[in-house]
């Protein structure tokens, strides 16, 4: 990958790189990761087009949003790089959380996204299994004994460790915006996408199942989708090579 | 004896670190008794007969919590360490764990930086290597600079500045630093350690991204001056108050400078002459895999000088035990000290090597010194009877009667 730069977006410094010439690609990536998380896809395409990864706020070198945020505010401040660096209109390739940004971009600044490739894409609320209410009841409890002295409170620990999903653990100052965003059911906004779109799913993600990418499919009006055998939810990661010929031949 | 090798941390060298500790296990293992005490990355440390194992890290994800009992400390009559079981049910109890002398293998902030020294010292057990402030100022090369520069020792020209004063005032800091150096120049955090948030800045708009980017991994920040066609060299010095220097070593480096991948990630392969012998190398040799040429191929009476540079900064910044210094050599055959690791990754055991000195040899010696060093401590006074509290006493009585009478 390329130098890291920064670019002051909001009073926020924001980390990126950029390499090569031609159509731009703006990489966005998922909740917890960072701009490198894309290294093979970024010298990949690196040759041929106008690379951009950027490390999102809150996340890799840039700095955290001073509130709660959601997936609109994201593409709000992907919005303000594309000014700041007279990007007039690029392909987006994002990743899980990433997805949701690319999603909210697409749907509302149609004229600033020129193909659109949603990877492992968050932004659909499913229905929740039957594992998830007996977690949050446990949680519920778990709130209410760690008001009974220390004791309470080690039991307590011991629930949140065992029922809390490892992003909501390790989000700490993120939290909020965490919490905010994947209350946020973006298919509403599906319908609105005019770019043409690909979809890549591993056939094994289970933090974002195929269920998402068959909905995205069928509501985006020109989606096509693609799944990558053997792969999890960090597809790209799992298969680069087939991820990244999939996406060569839908750019060219 | 029972030695603690503590490793891991809340570090970016966790990684580095797991390798040197499990190479100084591997070294210790025959003439002591070792426990491994890991600290997560969270922060929570750990033991286990299991993390003596290199295999435990190296075979998918790194140990976390829920699997091996945790260590405590506790400062009750005497402090110690204690250990709480896994199992944490209602009726599990803590046992004592039985530390002789603790081996510090972790490196960068938190382990290396003085911090963990700080805890023993208030623990009194012995520990290898450098004391509070040897680690602390060892790690903080704007500090170091500002006292290996009052003692006299060469040093690059460089400007020190904060994050907050970046932030305020880029445009000044920006002027000053070009007043003063000529590009290229060097961008580093005060504290990082293995190069990380470093960069080389060859021109303004290089510079202004290379300060914002050390701005994420420390509040203060030192630009400087390039030494252009320089080369390194390295030094490593083991003691107390006669400290030896060991032979030199060039690191053979494929960027412009070294970096974390430098440093840490090449393997012995192309390695021009290190330890391969050694029985524990193998396929993680940290520190000792990198590319390196020992003795470095610098004339005999500029190795004497960096020799003797050498001991000379391991004493002025108060270090014990072992230090590696790393030198910059201008093309001219100017000497700069650059930098000081008071826990070298490897401990720098292939610079002691060609000396004789094997790696069991070395960190047995390592040993004795703490102990020796801490018997010193402890021979030290650290009470003074003192009527202090009743003179106080006696003064604040007369300050009493004297304002009553003002009233």
């Amino acid at each position: 990958m390329g130098r890291v730069k920064f670019i002051e977006i909001e009073k926020l410094k924001i980390a990126y790189q950029v390499e090569g010439t031609g159509t731009p690609v703006i990489l966005l990536h998922g909740w917890g990761a960072e701009a490198n998380t894309f290294s093979y896809v970024f010298d990949r395409f690196s040759d041929t087009h106008q690379i951009y990864a950027l490390d999102l706020p809150g996340f890799g070198l840039s700095e955290i949003p001073p509130d709660a945020w959601d997936a609109s505010d994201y593409a709000r401040i992907i919005s303000i790089f594309f000014e700041k660096l007279n990007i007039d209109k690029a392909h987006l390739i994002g990743h899980s959380y990433g997805g949701r940004i690319s999603i909210v971009l697409a749907a509302e600044q149609p004229e600033k996204v020129d193909k659109l490739i949603l990877v492992d894409s968050a932004g659909i609320i499913l229905p929740r299994p039957m594992t998830y209410h007996f977690k949050i009841s446990l949680a519920k409890i778990g709130r209410l004994i760690r008001k009974c002295g220390a004791l309470g409170k080690r039991l307590a620990d011991n629930i949140a460790n065992r029922v809390g999903s490892s992003d909501y653990k390790k989000a700490g100052l993120m939290r909020a915006t965490m919490v905010k965003s994947v209350n946020q059911n973006l298919r509403p906004l599906l319908p609105k996408i005019q770019a043409t779109t690909l979809l890549i799913w591993g056939e094994n993600d289970i933090d974002t199942p195929i269920s998402s990418g068959k909905i995205m499919q069928d509501e985006i009006p020109n989606a096509e989708l693609v799944i990558l055998k053997g792969a999890g939810h960090f597809s790209f990661l799992d298969k680069p090579k087939e991820f990244c010929q999939s996406v060569e031949t839908f750019l060219a | 004896m029972n030695v603690a090798v503590i490793f891991g941390g809340r570090s970016p060298e966790h990684e580095v670190s797991i390798v040197t500790a499990h190479q100084v296990k591997a070294a210790l293992t025959e003439s002591h008794d070792v426990t491994p005490i890991y600290i997560t990355k969270e922060g929570i440390w750990l033991t286990g007969d299991e993390l003596g194992e290199l295999s435990t890290f190296t075979d998918g994800a790194l140990p976390s919590a829920n699997d091996y009992d945790i260590v405590t400390v506790e400062f009750q009559a005497n402090p110690r360490f204690s250990v709480l079981p896994k199992r944490t049910g209602l009726f599990s109890k803590k046992r004592e764990l039985n530390v002789d002398i603790v081996f510090p293998a972790i490196h960068g902030v938190n382990g290396e930086d003085g911090s963990l020294q700080g805890l023993l010292e208030l623990m009194d057990v012995p520990y290898v290597g450098a004391g509070i402030v040897g680690s602390s100022i060892g790690m903080d090369k704007i500090m170091m600079k500002a006292v290996l520069n009052e003692n006299g020792l060469p040093i690059v020209p460089y400007i020190p500045f904060t994050k907050h004063e970046w932030n305020s005032s880029s445009d000044d800091i920006v002027s000053i630093i070009e007043e003063k150096t000529v590009y290229p120049v060097f961008v580093k955090p005060a504290i990082s350690g293995s190069s990380i948030g470093v960069s080389q800045a060859k021109n303004t708009e290089e510079l202004k991204d290379a300060i914002e980017l050390a701005c994420r991994y420390c509040r203060r920040i030192l630009v400087e001056q390039g030494i252009e066609n320089g080369y390194e060299i390295n030094c490593s010095v083991m003691g107390t108050h006669t400290p030896i220097a060991s032979v030199c070593e060039q690191p053979i480096t494929s960027t412009d400078f070294l970096s974390f991948d430098d440093k840490y990630i090449h393997q012995n392969s192309e390695t021009e002459q290190t330890s391969n012998d050694s029985p524990i190398t193998e396929n993680t040799s940290g520190m000792a895999g990198a590319q390196r040429k020992i003795p470095a191929p610098i004339p005999e009476d500029m190795t004497l000088h960096i020799q003797k540079l050498a001991s000379e900064t391991f004493k002025i910044l108060d270090c014990m035990g072992i230090a590696r210094i790393d030198f910059l050599v201008s093309d001219d055959g100017q000497v700069y000290v650059n930098e000081i690791n008071t826990i070298p990754g490897s401990f720098s055991f292939y610079l002691w090597e060609p000396d004789g000195v094997s790696f069991p040899d070395l960190v047995s010696q390592l040993v004795n010194l703490a102990i020796e060093t801490n018997n010193e401590k402890n021979r030290l006074i650290y009470s003074y009877s003192t009527n202090l509290l009743s003179q106080a006493g006696a003064n604040l009585t007369k300050l009493k009667s004297h304002s009553q009478l003002e009233e």
